[in-house]
């Protein structure tokens, strides 16, 4: 169980992070980052294409959870986002300070990374985009109009879930369907989404490729 | 109340793996991923890495979603949404109808007891005044075209039917604005 993997590691909840924070605060934030301590490990080792175990990751991981339970005061809506904005984030510094190491020790030539490799980096950052407001405007439309084309269901699943904040189960007796009938639809909404991004997300990752009007 | 859990067919995929739709469960944090499976990602290298890919689309789904509805352009997907809501939820009120059956027949006993007495004397009023009684009907049709007595039948069958519809009407408006009520 995830709850065991992270039994076996300790040092997930680095103690100076949970002395600075208040009692009960800390035993909210610990029962919850027991529960997200291997997804954070998972999408760091996605970030950096490690395994799970590798110590960047689990320096990461540590980095994360410090950081997490600093600001966790600060945090307004769901935690797991915002959790995993976090990880996201501690993952593309590490990311980065590793190319630039690499460039530096080694003159090696400009290879290209396959797309799915690219895709994943550019689901990862998306801070190109963010900055800009009328980029990111058109993102959403695009998005929103993504949507329109989904099947009822799938759209309706992925809007429940992730604008209403409902869960699988919840979404399952409000649509009167099975929760495996939730699950498919917003597996398959995300997949759609991906697929039509695609083009997206590797524009926004690769420089040479133009960013539209 | 038992936590429904994935139904085999959707657990495992290729490989004996386990299926992109696990792994989008347990990256959203939901239950309902059987034991196994849970066991199996947890020692599986490539499911583990699967997930964070995973966890990356859901989160970047997420972002877009709460952006997009923040800035109000998700109004029509979010009323469709709670439309469907509204309509998968509302059944038909099965339990009142039988309850108001039930107490309506509950009601008629008394009537049911005194029945069979009440058909025997009137058969043999019948028998013993039938001429009498086809000249009063057709007399009574002939003067007042049956007027009050249709009218009070009609007026009777008409506020029936309009409790009903309102009745209706009502377990459904209130299945609208209380979704998760029966
Ligand atoms: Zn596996």
């Amino acid at each position: 169980m995830f709850a065991a993997l992270l039994m076996d590691k300790p040092s997930a909840l680095p103690p100076a992070a949970t002395a600075r924070a208040s009692a009960p605060t800390r035993r909210r934030f610990e029962a919850e980052a027991r529960e997200l301590a291997p997804l954070v490990r998972a999408v760091i080792a996605a970030v950096l294409r490690e395994g799970v175990h590798h110590p960047d990751v689990e320096d990461a991981t540590n980095e994360t959870l410090r950081r997490a339970l600093e600001s966790e005061s600060t945090v307004h809506g769901p935690i797991r986002p915002w959790v995993l904005g976090i990880a996201r984030h501690v993952a593309l510094d590490v990311h980065r300070a590793r190319k630039r190491r690499r460039t530096r020790e080694v003159e090696e030539p400009h290879t290209e990374e396959p797309a799915s490799v690219r895709f994943v980096e550019g689901l990862a950052d998306p801070g190109a985009r963010q900055d800009d407001e009328f980029a990111r405007k058109q993102q959403l439309e695009k998005i929103v109009s993504l949507l329109d084309t989904l099947p009822e269901g799938q759209r309706n699943a992925l809007v429940l879930f992730h604008a209403e904040g409902l869960g699988y189960q919840e979404i399952a007796a409000r649509l009167g369907v099975p929760l495996g009938t939730v699950a498919t639809w917003v597996t398959r909404a995300r997949r759609a989404l991906a697929e039509a991004l695609e083009d997206e997300v590797l524009g926004a990752k690769d420089p040479r490729k133009g960013r539209k009007p | 109340m038992r936590q429904e859990l994935l139904p085999p067919e959707l657990v495992w995929g290729e490989g004996g793996h386990v299926s992109d739709v696990v792994l989008t469960t347990i990256g959203d944090g939901e239950a309902g991923v059987p034991p196994d499976a849970r066991a199996h990602v947890d020692g599986c290298v490539k499911c583990k890495a699967a997930l964070g890919n995973v966890a990356l689309l859901s989160l970047y789904a997420h972002e877009n979603i709460v952006a997009a509805r923040d800035l109000g352009m998700l109004d029509a997907r979010a009323k469709d949404a709670a439309a469907a809501t509204a309509t998968a939820s509302f059944r038909f009120p099965f339990g009142a109808v039988v309850f108001a059956f039930a107490l309506a027949l509950v009601t008629c006993i008394p009537g049911i007891l005194e029945a069979p007495d009440d058909a025997r004397s009137a058969g043999e009023f019948v028998q013993r005044n039938l001429h009498v009684l086809m000249h009063h009907f057709t007399t009574s049709l002939r003067v007042s075209e049956g007027a009050a007595s249709q009218g009070a039948l009609v007026l009777t069958v008409t506020s029936t039917l309009f409790l009903t519809f309102l009745a209706l009407l009502v377990a459904r408006r209130k299945a609208a604005h209380h979704p998760e009520s029966p």
